[in-house]
Order: structure tokens, then sequence, then C-alpha cells
């Protein structure tokens, strides 16, 4: 019987580290600590009093929700006991003393597995990585925040108009398209389909003709669409990580070769300047 | 200020990864090193710092073949650099990493804050900075996009999945910063040139205090293998096939496929 | 020959700069024809100009194989960045650094070393060419003062540089012994830049006539003695030489990149065409060429370095690479084929690009005749 701590700021969060502690020991212990954001304080500040909890009752796994916050919090616990920490860790399982998992290296290109033989081991879990349990039996821990520095202002981002991880369908534009003004060619074709539409780093954060929450990849939109329908995107590493999930993978590249070709179901090699029109008259008939 | 510490990774690129299609396994030999991306911006992060509050600039890094880094990260700015070239850090892990760079920094002493970017390119644990704060009692705080500092007092923006946290905080801390904080230029001619005029200090274990037994890794690593393409790779418009055959072709089986 | 890790550095930094800045713009300013003003000011930034002056002059130190990579990776990019780069810094920081007084070097290096300001080289007339001692242009001594008059023509960097190294005959009767070489500024009454010269290749390097009409040069801007004049441009072009010939390698070496990756891609018969043994052959002998070619040039740049006399190795770096830069570029297209000849790919510019190297600064017939005379004097 194991003891697996799942470490939350919410519900949703703690839904889907259930799942993934019931995989991890069908008959796991599972005690959820579901921490509050303080008002003018770090959620991280948190890390010194579960380390010391955790020092106390040794859990097994401490799993901590995949956010910027928990993999702060969780490195900062995993440096306190002095335990192994796997980042975005899958394909947990624990045999006997040792637990094996898998976390992604070379920007998604390569999937490192790693072992350890700790008595306690941390796991961030990626969102989107388990189906949610809802309303599962747990036990409730919790833990006050230490001091720690103050926060002295929280500015939400302005609403996004869009929810990308909600989204059936989408179309992803990169670097083939040349100017702004081209963009249009692909929401023609996403709204032909009934398709939101996300873009590739560099659209984003250099052009800025999209904005950041629009873009896919290891350190934006990670997504799980039935659909995803790449135009003039190369396919990075980095890129193709965060739609390595969704169902179908379509990409429309003048380059044969690039990696998005060669990492979807289905390709046209092509300029999209053709390609998309035929598409359109296509879906439209 | 009276030191700002930057850690940096010296990597191997990953642009020119191969991959044995057969075994899966990834051929590095034409990669060759170099610093970790977002370290540059890191590296630039303390200038600025140290452009608006003073202090010593010292770059630190940790690995089995670093010597050879020294050069290139003196060229981007840095006053010193402090570097510990050991075997044990072959197959560090993060808990390696973490307590060599502590180790490193306390042994310089009077850092009033250290530097590091939110993750390295080959990696991407992004568990450094933070497990260097807790391992020195400092506070932690990440995926700071924005940094002004005022005498010894920091004011952090951090960039958040749902907006932005300021955070106040008196050194000494550690940042994680974002490539946000500062595009890295590209160093000219005098920079690269007057890098040999800086020192560059070699840190052994035995200076630090930690032996290779307390630094040994958590974690051992069983395989590192490019994911099978589990994709059908159907190429729908090869020789003689029109675009617009094609795309009809496409869309007729994304819609029997149920997902048009 | 192995590079220093300074060299390397900067080899890399260059490598970066070129591609991050240059190469987006280098297919539109060949069309163009615009001279590529904003990633010139970035060149400055980043010391290139300076490169090979000493410090004291604003220079940013440096030897010449470091000089030699910066030009090859800017070349390997954009033939015209490289030229740029190559006249300022060969024809006409080099002869101020090495013949000219105190007052000179201090009057004009740190702004040309610096980048503030750009250089250019005046020796080549309508009729006078390869026949350097064919010089019409006259340097007449009135008071304190030169008055120069002529024209001279194909001027890189004529549009756009403040700073020239200007030859003239100041005694027609004693021949090539009879040239001096003054410091002209753009300023100076009676100087004015002619026509700009529409060229088959490097179009985004300014290419100009320049006019000297009773043009008044003071007389302490006469470079060296009265009668140096042919010494110093010959010491001139001999460095010269290791820029065109660096820019002839890096013109070789970005057509063999195109050529090979291209080769990788292009499927016909139902495989890449780098699978067929004939396109691997003419890619082998490409990458020769252009190796052989490098580490000619490096050589050349490493005696001059050494102190020795180089005009030997410089002359053979710049014949064989030139021709390795024409043949190479023009089997690149071939590789490419139809495609090749359009401007969709940059390969029909580098072959356009390649073909002045055989030419400006001594041609290859003239490398070839300073190499006969080292080998039979």
């Amino acid at each position: 019987m194991r003891d697996i701590w799942i470490v939350a700021d919410n519900s949703a969060w703690a839904d889907v580290m259930v799942t993934c502690a019931k995989g991890i020991a069908v008959d796991a212990e599972i005690t959820l600590f579901k921490l509050a954001l303080p008002a003018d304080g770090l959620w991280e500040s948190h890390a010194a009093p579960l380390a010391e909890k955790a020092k106390a009752d040794k859990p097994a796994f401490i799993l901590v929700e995949g956010s910027k916050r928990g993999r702060d919090l969780a490195a900062q616990v995993a440096a306190l006991i002095d335990a192994p920490l796997f980042t975005d860790g899958r394909n947990i399982k624990a045999e006997g003393n040792t637990v094996t998992a898998e976390t992604l290296v070379y920007g998604g290109a390569a999937i490192k597995t790693v072992s350890t033989e700790a008595p306690t081991v941390l796991v961030t879990i990626g969102a989107k990585d388990y189906e949610p349990t809802a309303g599962a039996a747990v036990a409730e821990g919790s833990v006050s925040p230490a001091a720690g520095p103050k926060v002295t202002a929280r500015k939400p981002r302005p609403a996004q108009t869009v929810n990308l991880g909600e989204a059936a369908k989408v179309v992803g534009v990169g670097r083939g398209f040349s100017e702004e003004a081209e963009l249009s060619a692909a929401r023609d074709l996403a709204a032909a389909i009934g398709a939101e539409v996300a873009c590739s780093r560099p659209i984003a954060e250099f052009f800025k003709w999209m904005p950041e929450e629009c873009y896919i990849g290891i350190s934006g939109q990670v997504l799980k669409p039935d659909l995803y329908l790449a135009v003039g995107i190369s396919g990075q590493a980095q890129h193709v990580f965060g739609v390595r999930d969704a169902k179908t993978i379509v990409s429309v590249n003048k380059d044969a070769e690039c990696p998005m070709n060669q990492n979807a179901d289905y390709y046209i090699v092509g300029d999209w300047k053709e390609v998309l029109p035929a598409l359109i008259a296509a879906a439209r008939r | 200020m009276k030191k700002i510490a930057v850690c940096y990774k010296w990597v191997l690129s990953d642009a020119d990864i191969r991959v044995n299609e057969k075994t899966r396994e990834l051929d590095m030999e034409k990669c060759k090193p170099q610093i970790s991306e977002y370290d540059r911006n890191a590296i630039e992060c303390g200038v600025q710092i140290k452009k608006a509050a003073g202090g010593e600039l010292v770059g630190m890094t940790a690995g089995a073949a670093v010597t050879a880094s020294t050069k290139d990260a003196l060229s981007r700015g840095l006053d010193t650099v402090s570097f510990l070239e050991d075997g044990v850090m072959k197959d560090a892990d993060s808990t390696t990493t973490s307590k060599v760079l502590a180790g490193m920094i306390k042994q310089i002493g009077d850092v009033d804050v250290v530097i590091c970017s939110e993750g390295s390119s080959d990696e991407y644990a992004r568990q450094t900075g933070p497990r260097l704060a807790a391992l020195l009692g400092w506070p932690s705080v990440s995926y700071v996009s924005k940094v002004t500092v005022s005498g010894d007092s920091f004011e952090l923006e951090r960039k958040m999945e749902e907006g932005t946290e300021v955070v106040s905080v008196a050194a000494p801390v550690v940042i994680s910063v974002l490539p946000d904080v500062g595009e890295a230029p590209i160093p000219g001619v005098k920079d690269i040139l007057g890098a040999k005029k800086k020192p560059a200090n070699a840190v052994s274990l035995g200076d630090i205090g930690l032996s290779a037994d307390a630094a040994k890794p958590l974690t051992a690593v069983k395989s590192v293998l490019a994911p099978v393409t589990s994709r059908k790779n159907v190429h729908l418009n090869p020789d003689g096939v029109s675009i617009a055959d094609a795309a009809a072709a496409l869309v007729k089986q994304l819609s029997a496929d149920g997902v048009l | 020959m192995l590079l220093t890790e300074d060299q390397e550095l900067i080899q890399g930094m260059v490598r970066e700069f070129a591609i991050e800045e240059v190469a987006p713009i280098a297919a539109e300013i060949d069309k163009t024809h615009e001279f590529p003003h904003a990633t010139v000011k970035r060149m400055a930034e980043l010391g290139l100009f300076g490169l090979t002056t000493p410090e004291e002059y604003e220079g940013s130190e440096g030897d010449t194989v470091s000089y030699s990579l910066a030009v090859e990776e800017l070349s390997r990019v954009c033939a015209s960045h490289g030229v740029i780069l190559s006249a300022h810094v060969s024809l006409c920081v080099f002869p101020i650094f090495k013949f000219g007084n105190e007052a000179q070097k201090k009057k004009y290096l740190p702004d040309l070393a610096s980048g503030r300001k750009l250089g250019g080289f005046g020796l080549t007339e309508a009729g006078a060419g390869t026949d350097a001692s064919a010089q019409k242009t006259t340097a007449t001594l009135q008071g304190d003062k030169y008055i120069l008059d002529g024209a001279k023509i194909f001027i890189t960097n004529g549009g756009v540089a403040e700073t020239f190294v200007v030859f003239a005959m100041t005694d027609k009767a004693k021949g090539n012994k009879g040239i001096s070489a003054f410091i002209v500024e753009k300023s100076f009454p009676g100087f004015s830049i002619g026509q700009t010269e529409d060229k088959m290749g490097i179009c985004a390097s300014s290419t100009t006539e320049i006019i000297m009409k009773n043009c008044e040069v003071p007389k302490e801007n006469l470079l060296g003695n009265e009668g140096d004049g042919f010494k110093v441009a010959m010491a001139t072009l001999d460095g010269g030489r290791i820029g065109i010939a660096s820019q002839a390698v890096g013109i070789a070496q970005g057509a063999l990149d195109a050529a090979v990756e291209y080769a990788k891609e292009r499927v016909q018969f139902g495989k890449p065409i780098a699978a067929n043994q004939g396109i691997q052959w003419m890619l082998a002998d490409m990458a020769t060429r252009t190796e052989c070619a490098r580490q000619i040039v490096r050589h050349a740049a490493l005696v001059k370095d050494s102190g020795a006399r180089y005009s030997k190795e410089a002359a053979m770096g710049k014949v064989f690479a030139a021709e390795a830069a024409m043949w190479v570029t023009t089997k690149a297209v071939q590789v490419l084929g139809g495609i090749g000849y359009t401007k969709s790919y940059p390969v029909e510019r580098y072959m356009r690009d390649a073909k002045i190297t055989e030419i400006y600064e001594g041609t290859s017939e003239v490398q070839r005749m300073v190499i006969a005379a080292n080998l039979l004097s």
C-alpha cells in the first residue's frame, strides 16, 4: 500500500492527479493537499512546511500539479527532502523499491526513461496526461504557508477569446506565412471546417501576429484535439510536442522532408496559397 | 549588489541530432557544445542588473567537460567565471547539479542574487533554480519576465498561466528567468578577444566541501530513445496527383475518420 | 590548419550574425541593389570594421585569420556584405595604418575602425586597370594643397564611403615611381561621386565612379612620400587578395551548402538525386575544391600575421579560390537544375557573385604573373 500525496491549488488539477495516483498503485492511500493561493504571498511558500511534513510522514510519492507554481514548489520540496523529481513525468511505474518514469528531453525529440530507488519520489503531472477522476474519496492534508516574498499585485491576463484546450479542431500557422495579412487564408479555412486558429512559437513571440496563449509547444499550449492541421509549420520537436496526442495530424508544407510532414498522419506537399483554397472548396462541398 | 551569480549549462545543441531509425537511439556526434539558449538570456539579465545596481557578475557552471565554455561565457558580459569540471557530472541529475552549484555559490560568498534560466535546452527539467534556492535557504522566484532592482531589493514580474504576479523580495534570492527578461546580444569582436583577460576559476569538489558520494545522482538513466512515430505518414499528393484531388481526398478521409 | 579558440569564437559570432540578420535580406537587396545600411551598422557595432586595427585607434584588434573568417562567413550568406567589409578593411584601413604617419592614423583610423565612416580605394581608371601605371589622374602641389584631377572607376563603397585612399601622378616623367597616394575625404572641394555601376553580381555593394576636378587635398594627406604610390598600391592589394579570396571561399561554401541540401530533398525516379553517384561525385569535388581554397587562404593569412612576405601565398589563394568559386557555383546551379536557374533558390546569385572574384583586386591573370615572378626571380 503506497502513500501518495497530491498537491494542487484546485479540484481540476486534483482530479487529474487522482487518476495518475490510482494508476501507480490501485490501492494507493491518497492524501490531497489542496493549497490555496495566499492573498499576498507566493503559493510556493508552502514548500518548506510541506517538506517538513514529508520528512515526518515519508510518503512514497508526492504528485504536484504541472503548473509553473507546481514545478517551482515541487523542486523546492525535492531539494529540502533530498528526493528526485520527475518533471512532467509519464508512465510512472512502481515495482518494489524501484520507481521508473518517462520524461521528455531535447525539446521533445526523445523520451528519457529514468529509475530511482529513493524512498520518496516527486512528480509533476501534466494537465492533459490523465483523464480526471471526479469525486474520489481521498484523505485531506493541509499545511500553512511559511513567510516569504510578498506578492504586491496580480494582474490577470485579458480574457482569452478562445479556449484552445477545448477545441476539437485546430489549424496551426507557422513561418510559411510571410505577412500577418496572409493569416486570413488560414482563418478562412478554420471557419470552413469549424476550427480554432493557433500558431507556432515564432508567430506569437517573435512576429507577434497572434497572442502568446495561441502558440503550441512544450512551453506553450499542449493540446489534444481530434484534428490538428498545420500549415506552413516546419515541425520542430518543441512544437510537435504540443500536439503529440492529437487524434489526427495533417500537415501542409512545401518542404516534403520537413519534420511536420514526417510527423503527420496525412500531408500535402505544396504551397499553402494553392492548398488552402482547394481545402476550403473541398470542405464546403 | 556585491555579487550577482548566473548559472549556465554547457549543452550539446539539439539542431544536429540524428536518430538511428532501427534502434531509436540518438546520435549526438554532429552536435556542437554551446551555452544553453535561455542561459544566454539569464546572463543578459545579470548584465542588466549589474548596470542598474553594480556588483561583480560571476558566471557559474558545472559539468564533465566545461573548460571550453569559459571564454564563450566571458565574452557575454560576465566579469569572472567559476567552473567545476568533474566526471561525477557526467550522469548528473537535478539533485547533483543543484548541490554542486549551491556549494560553489556558498564557496565564493557574498552572493546577493543567483540567476538561472527557466530550464536547459537538453533536459528542460526546470528544477535547478528552485532547488538551489531551497538548498541555500533563500527564496525562489521563478518564471520571471521582468526584473527591477533598487538597492538590495527586487521587484519581479512573474508570467503565470492566468496573468502576471508581481513579487517584492530582498536579496539574497534565486530568480529563474524567462527569455523575456532580455534578448542576449551577439558578442562583438572586442568582447570575444577581451574574454581571455578575465579570470576563469577552476573549482573542485574538494574546494566546495562536497564528496562525490554526497553529490551522486538519485536517478539513473535507463534509456534515451526517439519516440516511435505512430503517425500514418500518408503523402496525399505524390507525383501526378493534383492539389485539388489531394485536398478532396483529405477531406473525404478526415470525415471517414470522424475528425472533420 | 586548426583555429584557435578566439578565432573559432569570432567565426561563430559572425556566422550567427550572418544567419540571423543578413540572410533574411540577402535575396531582396540583390534584387533592389539597395545598400544594406542597417546591417552594415550592426557590423560596425560588432567590431568587424576594426578587425586587425589596434585598440589605440578604436580597433577591435584581431588577427588576419580572424578577418578572413569574418569575410568568409559573411560571404557565405551574402557576397555583397563580404566585399563591403573587405574593401573597407584591406583597401582603406590597411594602407593608412601601414603607410600613414601618426597624425594621419590618429585622424582617420578611429572613424574607420569603429565603422562610423566607411572607406574606399581609388586606383582603377578607365584606361588603367591591370596596367595601373597608366594612371592619368594628376596631383599638383600648389602651396599647401595638392590639386587632384581625374576620375576613378569601379570603386567599391564609392557611394557610401567618406574616406578614400586615392592614387595620382605627381611626376609623369617617372612612370611607376611618379605615382603618389593620398587620403581624400568626400567633403574636399572638387570631389564628387559619378555614376553607379549596374553589375552582374554583388549588387548591394555600391560601386561608383569618383571624380576629382580641381580637388583640393591638404598636403598633410600625402600618404608616404611622393613616388611611393605604386609601392603602397601593391602592398595594399596583396592584403586585399586575402579578403577577396576569403569572399570567394564563402561564396563557394554557400553554394555547396545549398546544393547538398537540395540533392537530399529532390526526388526523381523514386529516390533523392543525392543517391546517384554522379551527383555524389560532383558534390565531393565541390567540397574538396572549397576546402583546399579555404586552407590556402588561411595559410596566406597566417603567413601575413607572422610578418613574413606573403605575396605569393596571397596570389595563390586568390586565383585558386576565385576559380574554385566560379566552378563550384556553376556546378551548384547544375545540381539544382531548372529551379536553380530561377531566383527561387540562391545558387544563381552565388554564381553571379562569384565571377567578380576572378577579376577585381587583380585578375586571375595578374595573380599568375605574381606567382610566376616569385618562382622565377
